[in-house]
């Protein structure tokens, strides 16, 4: 951002120079009054608007190199209008940085990428950085400064007031100053807090999050005597064994962990890795092992220290330094011979696997499980081969908030700087941040939303979303990453590290000197070397190193009789576990439609959270599905819906946090204006002390319901359709074991349900295809569920929201979604066995399945492309046509919208405009939305059918460039936009004619098939079966 | 004749055959002159008739329900009704497949029982023909204001364009355009054309000028010599020749938008006949719902006879049992045909969600009509009457049934919903009804709503071996009670 300071080098006018008072206000607002009204300009304006841009070309201090709104004279280098541009940054969540990469139309951000050059990332980027080009674009973001509540004119009041304050707190030394701020791994930022607390030696500094690894850290240095952080090579273990964890769900290194999973799950490339899981929620980690053991979080540890005596007693050794660990725990719930055999098989297959194998422990678990965790790699050998130690440079948990929290009690702060983050809302409820606030003085909140902890403060800071700032943070192996801003920003917001730095009193004229005087003091070298580390999104080499820290006794985790009982607990007894929500994170993302509509994978919920409760926990209580219970632990109380959810461990409560916001804006709530929360407050029930889980839960019956918008029907439906799904799961999403694969490599090819048809033969004259056949292939055995296509689809294809009462109506508009079955085995208990008569082979190995411990498969399915379409037969204004590669193109403008091709689809992927979701974009307020638009992609209108289209923008991008420079498509050259960002590399998209194409040779994959092939609709989109890795032991 | 009186008819039970004279099919005895002044006089009466007048106005209030809601409708998009994926098609179609049926009844008493020169049709053949062409006219309206962008529901129709495209010939919608365009044509045609001679009639007897004029126009100069008489009876063959295969082939057609796709449920080579015995089904329940109350306000006992109305509950009798019949076959099909999808499809129909939808539709349709084997019932107004509008309901439901539950449940369990209906999609299907009854009325109230000229060819006089009614009378016919 623009300072005071003259820049008298460089000027534009005479009254820039001398730095008149017109002069001062109108480079202030830098667009003048009316600029940022999109619509509506006269010529005149425009003009004057066009005039007063070129004239701040030179006054304001840009980001990067500024653009008029005039047609540029002379061409910037390697800027083509219409041609997309990408540039590096990196977005910080959870204090780990995920490098991204941002394609750039004429000067707007449409679309976030990984970097495909960080090993973290590997191209691949989570939901919540995909979902960043809606938040950037979010009409509900603060445009304006306020100053209790009433709106300020530009920065310059608060910049005064913040000058005058800080020099008040500078003759104190500082005493009475407090910031609050994000925790984060940005070198800056640790340079700039340094200098903040050298200005004010007495100032407080505290960060604060309500998602952390908290107890990680503390496990680390339990078992280390110093925090380390815990970094997993999942392509190296062949056992992995998690222990309520987040592996693939949550865990800030999740694309890595995703990616190098997927490597040993192809059985065609070489041996397996086998996945085991212990949890109480069921997450998609769960979803993935191999063996899944549910129990309630306050039991995992206690399953992790059997399986420690059973190691030991089994003849694995301590390393020396360790000291002796402790007996084990016992209790009905270890002792049932379902623990047993699990952690006995478990036992085996880790000692078989020395140094093979990983230990992991959600971030959910205590300090003592962590611990015990690492001597159990130590013990394994793991540690230095599939596990691997750097130091933690991030500090986080809540001392320092509660430290901080007692000296605003105390009225010891006078003024409090909350930089980022929403602690009113997402603070532990016990601390009441809120009442804490008003003993404080001044509270300036620097935030990109005017959100729950605005109104609670003085004055509310306009924050600069991370794609218009500048930055810098470490990826969670360390390597340092640089955040650039892609656009100037829309609201002229401020970062948090340019108010660290006036705080500190560094002088800068553009807040990209902050990052850069950190870079130079880091690294030596010259220019080239910045604009390298800018281009690639991060420095080289820049890694933590790996540490070996020694060993050392520590006390044994105990458990309370409750974590070792077996079966329900009672009413009172039972367990609440909190967790980050898949969507809203912790509550920072509740205002992203994208993210609110994203169906959760494992319980396909969209816009709320719920009470997630085990079907034999829920019978036992008499609570149903979708009713209203009220949770009571320890005198707070909260009103929540109940989702039963198979396979929750018994007695155990999930709740996602991040719901229930009163002022996150008109998506996740604003009950200011009638907007309302979505979702159940949780944080109402954390405490500090208790952490993520906590029991002596009551949940009590309220006698209502309460409606949930779920994309996919949950388990609570009559006898014939569950038997039919479950006998279907067989036939749709095709799975076997390694050993039947091993022995019939080809079984996956026949239709399982036995469905007799005849010779399939095509009633038309079928297609015949010259040029290239398009096709995809979607590997069953690697996809995660973790939703990143689902959301890129979104953003690459301009796919609207609908809203909960419309996803309710089943009218959401996914392109391409993730279905979920469960399998729970009930098919073959039931007399009606659909599919009983046709069993190539005996490929079921269920083991103990039911409805509490089932099994998940998923498939995700966007439109297969069939060639024999069944839609385009049925279209009667020929809306939906064949492409002469193989496409089913939708003609968007001949589209009646008869809806007869959805009717006749038999996957049911197209999607209809019920309505115009695109009408809010009338609203001259909203207009802002449509810089978000990919403008490669029609943005449809009511009334029209649209689907997948295989990205044939990107196709076409590829086609023309190619067809220009004469040269033929190379393979692996298109790549859509579900594909670019799997992190399991489960989708692979190309030519199937090139017969050395990846595509090619998947389809030719004995486990490739064709879902519905009987009906002769030969689809393009192949599906690898599911290939799972069973313990023999455990079958 | 003039000026002759015989004794009348009343009293008769015209319902059973005897051996002998054959049983009269217009009682009362009357003569030419009284039925013309019977029939004329409900158009000619100037006198309007309360009960007439508030059943119009309900008519007309609910007709502007559906015009209100249509406007909504556009304005607003399709999303008012209860559609989605995967119930893309909810009931709007299913309103125009029932109305479509429902339309059957008219062309087949005036085409097919024409051909096969069964007589009592003339009583009722105007006034099915005139329930006809209404009910296409509802029909009609839904699959136009179906499609998502309304604006340009004319795309369906292969007029020449300037983007040089033809409408895709593969699609059965495209059929079913034809389909139902060339039946409502034809059966409007066919309909006016066989009232020509009649409102000859009501010109002559008019008195206003503006009557005279208007019904002048309606008769096309109509002067009733034999050259006349002949070419209109060449013509009326013709197109009764023609419309004949059309009764068939409309339903058939419709039947294709099922049967044609892949959908389980929707796939199955029974839907043409099965598709056509539910519409003559369904036409013939409509026309008993309507006569009954006309005949009665009206005063046409004496035309439309109980025996008429005995033949087509004869009629309701056969087709129900055919339609119950291809409810079997399509169980027996699905089960012998091993397609485990199929099988899955009517399982789910019969046991799932909907199965309180298909039960209806199965007592409906199936054991309702199996009273008409008895006599008593056959020939009990409350009772064919309730039976009637039963089976009309249960119509409904077998379109609903088909359409809904097979889409509901395909072949991706992932992909399955279940289908809520909107106020929007109940108000306007109310509303069909007071576009439907709205015409109806109008159509008793101008129109003469019994073939005059066709009537008097099957009372005794004309034909020779006919005995005159005295004689008749004399004849061992049971009499009621």
């Amino acid at each position: 951002m623009k300072t005071e300071t003259p820049n008298t080098r460089y000027w534009r006018s005479l009254e820039e120079l001398e730095r008149t008072d017109e002069f001062k206000d109108f480079a202030f607002r830098e667009f003048p009054e009316g600029a940022d009204k999109l619509d509506g300009v006269d010529r005149r304006r425009f003009l004057q608007l066009m005039g007063a841009s070129t004239a701040l070309a030179g006054a304001s201090s840009c980001r990067w190199e500024k653009t008029n709104i005039l047609p540029l004279a002379e061409r910037p280098e390697d800027r083509i209008p219409g041609v997309p541009e990408h540039f590096a940054t990196a977005m910080e969540l959870g204090a780990a940085a995920q490098g991204l990469v941002l394609t750039s139309y004429d000067g707007r951000p449409i679309k976030v990428e990984g970097n495909d050059q960080l090993p973290g990332t590997q191209g691949a980027a989570s939901c919540f950085a995909q979902g960043a080009i809606l938040e950037l674009y979010d009409p509900d973001r603060s445009r304006v400064l306020t100053r209790d509540g009433n709106e300020q004119k530009g920065w310059a009041p608060f910049d005064a007031w913040f000058d005058q304050e800080l020099s008040r707190l500078e003759a104190k030394s500082g005493a009475g100053l407090a910031i609050l701020h994000q925790p984060t791994s940005s070198e800056t930022a640790k340079r700039l807090v340094a200098k903040v607390k050298a200005r004010f030696p007495q100032a407080r500094v505290a960060a604060y999050a309500p998602v952390d690894r908290a107890t990680e850290r503390a496990g680390g240095e339990l078992a280390f005597g110093r925090p380390v952080r815990t970094h997993f090579r999942l392509d190296g273990a062949k056992v992995i064994a998690t222990f309520d964890g987040d592996l693939f769900s949550g865990h800030p290194d999740e694309l890595r962990h995703a990616r190098d999973f997927a490597k040993h799950r192809r059985p065609e490339e070489g041996w397996m890795t086998r996945l085991y899981s212990v949890e109480s929620r069921f997450t998609s980690t769960g979803s993935l092992a191999d063996h899944r053991l549910p129990v309630r979080s306050e039991s995992v540890g206690a399953v992790l220290a059997a399986l420690e005596a059973t190691l030991i007693a089994k003849g694995a050794t301590v390393p020396s330094g360790w000291g002796s660990p402790s007996a084990a725990p016992s209790g009905a719930l270890l002792d049932a011979p379902r623990t047993k055999k699990f952690v006995d098989a478990l036992a085996n297959d880790l000692l078989a696997h020395r140094g093979e194998c990983v230990i992991q422990v959600g971030a959910g678990q205590t300090a003592p499980v962590h611990a015990v965790a690492h001597r159990i790699n130590a013990m394994l050998g793991a540690i230095g081969k599939t596990v691997v130690l750097t130091d933690e440079p991030v500090v986080s948990g809540t001392a320092e908030l509660e430290a901080l929290v007692a000296a605003m009690r105390g009225r010891q702060v006078e003024t409090l700087f909350v930089l980022g983050g929403n602690p009113v809302y997402d603070a532990p409820a016990d601390l009441d941040f809120e009442a804490a606030l008003g003993e404080v003085g001044s509270v300036a909140h620097l935030a990109l939303y005017a959100d729950e902890t605005s109104a609670a403060s003085t004055w509310h800071l306009p924050q600069a979303h991370f794609l218009e700032s500048w930055g810098d943070a470490r990826a969670w192996d360390g390597t340092h990453c640089l955040t650039q801003p892609l656009i100037h920003p829309l609201y002229k917001g401020r970062t948090a590290l340019e108010l660290l730095a006036r705080m500190g009193g560094e002088l800068f004229a553009d807040s990209q000197e902050l990052v850069r005087a950190t870079f130079d003091e880091r690294y030596a070298t010259d220019d080239s070397g910045w604009r390298r580390a800018l281009h690639d999104g991060f420095v080289a080499q820049s890694a933590f190193g790996a540490i070996t820290p020694a060993g050392r006794g520590f006390a044994a985790p105990s458990f309370p009789p409750s974590a070792l009982a077996a079966g329900i607990p009672a009413n009172g007894s039972l367990e609440l576990t909190l967790f980050p929500d898949a969507s809203t994170y912790d509550g920072r993302y509740a205002n992203n439609g994208w993210l609110q509509e994203l169906p959760e994978f494992m319980t396909k919920l969209t816009w709320d959270n719920a009470a997630l409760i085990g079907p034999a926990t829920a019978k036992s209580l008499g609570v149903k599905h979708e009713q209203l219970v009220e949770l009571e632990i320890d005198g707070r109380k909260l009103e929540c819906a109940v989702y039963v959810m198979p396979g929750q461990a018994a007695g155990a409560v999930g709740l996602a946090l991040g719901y229930g916001r009163t002022r996150a804006g008109h998506v996740g709530g604003l009950i200011d204006e009638d907007a309302p929360s979505v979702g159940f407050n949780s944080y109402r029930l954390a405490t500090s002390a208790a952490g993520w889980s906590a029991t002596g839960l009551t949940v009590k019956k309220t006698g209502r319901t309460y409606k949930l918008a779920s994309t996919q029907d949950h388990q609570d439906i009559d006898t014939t359709g569950l038997v039919e799904r479950e006998a279907r799961i067989e036939d749709l999403a095709r799975h076997q074991t390694l050993e039947q694969y091993t022995e019939h490599p080809d079984a996956m090819q026949q239709t399982l349900l036995g469905t007799h048809y005849p010779p399939l033969q095509s009633l038309w004259k079928e297609f015949e295809y010259a040029g290239n056949r398009w096709g995809m292939s979607i590997d069953l055995s690697t996809c995660t569920g973790c939703n990143a296509c689902v959301i890129a689809c979104q953003s690459e294809n301009n796919i609207p929201i609908v809203g909960k009462e419309q996803v309710i109506n089943n009218r959401e508009m996914h392109w391409l979604r993730i279905d979920r079955y469960f399998e729970t085995g009930e098919a073959e208990e039931h007399s009606y066995a659909p599919h009983e008569s046709a069993k190539p082979v005996e490929h079921r190995s269920h083991g103990e399945l039911d409805e509490d411990n089932p099994r998940v498969h998923r498939q995700p399915v966007g439109c297969i492309q069939c060639e024999m379409a069944p839609c385009e037969q049925v279209c009667p204004v020929a809306a939906t046509v064949h492409s002469d590669e193989g496409l089913n193109d939708m003609v968007y403008n001949r589209c009646i919208g008869t809806r007869y091709c959805s009717n006749n689809c038999p996957v049911k992927v197209r999607r209809f405009n019920f309505f115009n979701y695109h009408k809010d974009l009338k609203d001259p307020d909203n207009a802002v939305k449509k810089l978000g638009f990919n403008p490669e992609v029609t943005v449809r209108h009511r009334g029209v059918m649209e689907k997948c289209t295989y990205c044939v923008q990107r196709i076409q991008a590829v086609k023309i460039d190619a067809r220009n420079k004469k040269r033929p498509i190379e393979d692996g050259e298109i790549v859509t936009a579900c594909q670019q960002t799997c992190p399991a590399e489960a989708i692979t998209f190309g030519d199937l004619a090139d017969e050395k194409s990846a595509v090619r040779k998947k389809h030719e994959l004995p486990r490739g098939y064709a879902m519905l092939a009987y009906l002769n609709i030969k689809p393009r989109t192949a599906y690898l079966a599911r290939v799972t890795n069973p313990n023999p032991e455990l079958v | 004749m003039a000026g002759k009186t015989y004794a009348p008819l009343k009293g008769i039970d015209n319902t059973g055959d005897v051996p002998g004279p054959r049983t009269p099919l217009i009682l009362e005895n009357k003569t030419y002159g009284q039925i013309t002044e019977q029939v004329c006089s409900v158009v000619e009466d100037p006198k309007v008739h309360r009960t007439w007048l508030l059943s119009f106005m309900a008519a007309v209030t609910f007709l502007g329900v559906l015009f209100s809601l249509i406007v909504y409708l556009i304005v607003t998009g399709v999303g008012v009704w209860g559609n989605q994926i995967p119930v893309a098609w909810g009931w709007p179609i299913v309103n125009f497949v029932f109305w479509v049926g429902i339309g059957h009844a008219g062309t087949l008493i005036s085409a097919i029982l024409f051909l096969l020169r069964q007589d009592w049709r003339t009583s009722i053949n105007r006034f099915a023909e005139a329930m006809t062409i209404f009910a296409v006219v509802c029909a009609g309206t839904f699959p136009g204001i179906h499609v998502g962008r309304i604006w340009l529901a004319y795309w369906l129709f292969p007029l020449p364009n300037q983007m040089l495209m033809w409408p895709n010939f593969r699609s059965p919608l495209l059929w079913d355009v034809f389909a139902v365009g060339t039946y409502a044509s034809v059966s409007l045609v066919f309909w006016y054309m066989g009232m020509i001679p009649d409102l000859a009639t009501i010109r002559d007897r008019a008195r206003h000028p503006l009557r005279r004029l208007g019904y002048g126009i309606l008769s096309l100069g109509w002067r009733g010599s034999a050259r006349a008489w002949h070419r209109y009876e060449r013509a009326y063959l013709l197109l009764a020749a023609l419309a004949t295969p059309l009764v068939l082939s409309v339903h058939t057609v419709v039947s294709f938008d099922f049967a044609v796709s892949q959908l389980p449920g929707w796939h199955t080579t029974i839907f043409p006949p099965y598709f056509v015995a539910g519409a003559i089904f369904s036409g013939f329940a409509m026309v008993v719902t309507l006569a009954v109350p006309a005949r009665a306000f009206y005063g046409m006992r004496n035309i439309i006879t109980m025996r008429h109305l005995e033949n087509m509950n004869k009629v309701i009798l056969a087709t129900g049992s055919m339609v119950g019949y291809a409810y079997s076959m399509e169980f027996f099909i699905a089960w012998y045909g091993g397609n485990k999808y199929e099988q899955f499809a009517f399982m789910n129909r019969a046991f799932g969600p909907y199965a309180w939808a298909y039960w209806t539709m199965v007592s409906c349709n199936v054991i309702t009509p199996q009273i008409f084997w008895f006599k008593k019932c056959r020939t009990s107004i409350p009772i064919m009457m309730v039976a009637a509008i039963l089976v009309n309901v249960g119509m409904w439901f077998e379109r609903f049934v088909i359409t809904v539950t097979s889409l509901a449940r395909d072949f991706l369990p992932s992909s399955w919903g279940y289908f809520h209906p909107t106020i929007v999609d109940i108000l306007m299907l109310i509303g069909s009804f007071g576009l439907f009854f709205t015409l109806f009325l109008l159509f008793l109230r101008f129109l003469p709503m019994i073939a005059i000229s066709e009537v008097k060819s099957v009372m005794p006089f004309p034909k020779p071996t006919q005995k005159q009614p005295s004689e008749v009378e004399s004849a061992p016919v049971p009499s009621v009670n």
